[in-house]
């Protein structure tokens, strides 16, 4: 107790100077490493609730650094499967930015925001010859993933994003989820 | 403030992440309960989609009801797939609306509790055609496949002898010809040529697609289907028992005299 007082009294008696002392400048960012720089591209398995589907199908992307964290991202999605007897397909293509949370880290998280387009078919054959029905829609994804680095180039990547897209018959908001490999080159 | 800001981030994109896969486990737009489950998939025309939507102000955003409970009300998505959980067992009629407009209805007979339906349907103009049902039993494994045309849903018996028409399987896609007993275009009772049948069929043809032989333009087709009209039947075996059979029609072709 007695020594809280006395501390106490010793900061008291410290002088306030009139103008706080100005922050230390922030360290320059070191330059990413090569492969964090460089360009990469992402194949995986993809699967997508289009509507009521499940589709499944594949996702490629590459993405190119573009300053700092932030890449620009170009991905590319085909998805297919059957719902009530019809077979559907659904085609995404979309470009966007991706904000990478902890470059050079073995685990790297990303967040990004995709603008594009996509266009659905459906198709049911009926004993009096297929019948055909197809949409384009426009909108974008919000999404977010995960890359684990196995070595300088490789990873795995896990994401999910959220398609919300709007076409003439209104709006839809689709979630799809791709697991794939990274490879990254160097600058 | 950096550290801040990335937090945010980081919060956002965990939410983002945990509803991308709650939604692809769930289809919140589906309204549940008990009864029966439909699934179904609306090819539109492209010629008469654009036809409709000029007539309309609004984006052309298709709904459908079921009629005996409006608030099993689904919109279909942008793929033309829908969902409706719980409908009446028994029998129940889908409304399909554009932009709040009915542009046709379906009716769906002998719906057996725990079955799940699957309809394609054509959306041609103001007209709603049914193309295809076929009916997957919740106690048999989904066997039963795709394929074929039909009419509409049914209970999904075993398939032993105990069904009046020669040959036939409810849920099954089945042919009929004979004579217009009774009824109009929208529901009649068929006798069916030859033995096949020891009775008379029921036949539900309000979303079946009406054809005239020698007749061109089956516009007043419909009018034509009168006591005594000579008919082939296309649709799918709701029910049927030693005494009994129903069939949702798909397509009727009224012979001619």
């Amino acid at each position: 107790m007695r020594l809280g007082w006395i501390v106490g009294a010793v900061l008291l008696m410290v002088p306030v100077p009139a103008r706080s002392a100005p922050a230390p400048r922030p360290r320059p960012r070191p330059a990413p490493p090569a492969y964090e720089a460089g360009p990469d591209v992402f194949a995986s398995y993809s699967f997508l609730r289009a509507g009521e589907a499940s589709l499944h199908g594949a996702d490629v992307s590459a993405s190119f650094h573009f300053r700092r964290a932030w890449r620009l991202t170009a991905d590319l999605s085909l998805h297919s499967g059957s719902f009530a007897g019809a077979d559907l397909t659904q085609t995404n293509l979309m470009g966007g930015l991706r904000r990478v949370f902890r470059p050079g880290r073995r685990w790297q998280p990303f967040g990004q925001a995709l603008l594009g387009g996509s266009h659905s078919s459906s198709t049911f054959e009926s004993v009096d010859g297929p019948l055909h029905s197809s949409q384009t829609s426009w909108g974008g994804a919000l999404g977010a993933g995960v890359d684990y680095r196995l070595t300088p180039r490789w990873a795995l990547r896990g994401q999910g994003d959220y398609l919300l897209l709007h076409s003439s018959t209104g709006g839809d908001a689709d979630p799809r989820v791709s697991v794939g490999v990274v490879y990254r080159f160097a600058r | 403030m950096n550290a801040m800001i990335q937090r945010y981030l980081r919060s956002i994109l965990v939410v983002a992440a945990a509803l991308t896969l709650l939604r692809c486990g769930s289809s919140p737009n589906s309204p549940s309960g008990a009864g029966a489950k439909l699934q179904g998939v609306v090819l539109q025309d492209a010629t008469a989609r654009a036809q409709s939507l000029a007539q309309s102000a609004q984006s052309g955003k298709m709904t459908v009801t079921v009629q005996e409970d409006p608030t099993l009300t689904v919109t279909v998505s942008g793929n033309g797939t829908f969902e409706i959980q719980g409908v009446p067992a028994g029998g129940f009629t889908l409304v399909f609306s554009l932009n709040g407009t009915t542009i046709g209805q379906i009716r769906i007979t002998a719906v057996a509790e725990g079955t799940t339906i699957k309809i394609v349907v054509k959306v041609a103009g103001q007209e709603v055609e049914l193309v295809e049902i076929e009916t997957e039993d919740a106690d048999e494994p989904p066997t039963a496949g795709t394929g074929g045309s039909g009419g509409s849903g049914g209970t999904g018996d075993g398939g032993a002898k105990t069904c009046m028409i020669e040959g036939g399987k409810v849920g099954s896609n089945i042919e009929l010809e004979g004579n217009v007993e009774s009824g109009g275009s929208s529901q009649f009772r068929l006798r069916v040529n030859g033995n096949r049948s020891s009775g008379l069929v029921d036949v539900s043809a309000s979303g079946a697609s009406y054809k005239c032989n020698g007749n061109k333009g089956n516009s007043d087709c419909k009018a034509n289907l009168r006591s005594g009209a000579k008919v082939h039947v296309r649709g799918n075996l709701t029910t049927c028992s030693t005494s009994a059979a129903s069939v949702t029609a798909t397509e009727v072709m009224i012979q001619k005299d």
